[in-house]
């Protein structure tokens, strides 16, 4: 009888070769590499402080559903976001703040068209997107001072 | 190589692409792999590595620490992957299906081949617990990560990963011999 140690080799070569068929699909690293496109080129970042989909216990809305909601933050300037989804269609409600009129325009993964809203003078603003992916927001200041782009979301 | 990720971190930073190809093609696997021991399937597994690669890009100048980029980017996949799960687009795929799941011919036709064995392998393999299964995942991807890759992927302490590997590989051990005996 081989030693333990032995054995465990051998399930692991076991292992390894039945894994060898899952390895990362062309497509998936050809798009991490087609992902450097998306660097910032002329845009601050607005990270991501809190996506409530990761929250242990989820806000409820009237009603009972779960509405997810996301925020970002670029120093002074905070965007926070409700996402609706209606089977594949996303309306996405937004607060800027302080609250600024500015136009917003959604950028996608999959499409190179984008989807634009200017928010209004609360500073609220509402997009509706036929599909879900992984989205960002960029804020264009219509003054000066550099646009701001929010982190990457799956919505 | 000392020194090389700083160097390929900071050139990617700068828009250059062959630097970025170098950094996907030394990850694309530990990301894969660490979506695929959060058992996503493999449509949901590929959005979890887009948003991994997205976030490095959007931090490529605020990584503190590039010789540890493995980790850091299995910690982010890890998170990407509970953000899915959550979002409850997550479909719970047979375990045939996670396992095999790949559009190349060449992988099917290993399949068959080694259909038999890999059938008790993997029967042995469902009977582990999940915790198990993510960990040997990882460990035997086709390129193993470390164990501070490992530990990130699966937001457990490095120090656990030796002992609960060498539990989980017992374990599996003797299912697979139990499988044998019966058969005799």
């Amino acid at each position: 009888m081989d030693e333990p140690e032995e054995q465990d080799k051998a399930v692991i070569e076991q292992l390894r070769t039945a894994l060898a068929a899952d390895a990362t699909p062309a497509r998936v690293t050809e798009a991490a590499k087609a992902a450097l496109t998306w660097r910032r080129i002329d845009a601050e970042l607005a990270e991501l402080l809190s996506d409530s989909v990761l929250d242990v216990e989820p806000a409820l809305a009237r009603g009972g559903a779960v509405v997810r909601s996301v925020s970002f933050s670029a120093g002074e300037t905070i965007i926070e976001l409700e996402v609706h989804p209606d089977g594949e269609r996303r309306t996405l409600l937004g607060q800027l703040s302080p609250v600024a009129q500015r136009t917003i325009v959604i950028q996608h993964t999959d499409s190179s068209a984008s989807v634009s809203a200017r928010s209004d003078e609360l500073g609220r603003f509402r997009i509706t997107l036929e599909g879900g992916g992984t989205v960002r927001l960029r804020i264009a200041d219509d003054q000066a001072g550099p646009a701001v782009e929010t982190a990457w979301i799956p919505i | 190589m000392p020194g090389e990720l700083p160097t390929l971190v900071s050139e990617a930073g700068s828009g250059n692409q062959a630097a970025w190809g170098a950094i996907v093609d030394r990850f694309s696997g530990l990301v894969w792999s660490t979506a695929r021991a959060h058992r996503l399937g493999a449509a949901e597994a590929a959005d979890a590595a887009q948003s991994t690669w997205l976030r490095l890009v959007e931090n490529l100048d605020r990584i503190e620490d590039p010789e540890r980029l493995g980790a850091w980017l299995a910690t982010t996949a890890r998170r990407e992957c509970l953000r899915i799960i959550r979002m409850g687009k997550r479909e719970l795929p047979s375990d045939e299906e996670w396992m095999f799941e790949s559009d190349s011919g060449e992988a099917i036709e290993a399949r068959l081949l080694t259909r038999e064995r890999d059938e008790s392998l993997w029967r042995a393999f469902d009977e582990i617990e999940e915790r198990c299964q993510a960990l040997l995942r990882l460990v035997c991807a086709p390129e193993p990560p470390s164990y501070e890759e490992v530990a990130a992927a699966l937001g457990i302490p490095v120090g656990a990963i030796g002992p609960t590997r060498a539990r989980c590989l017992d374990k599996l051990r003797r299912l697979l011999d139990e499988q044998q005996a019966d058969l005799r």
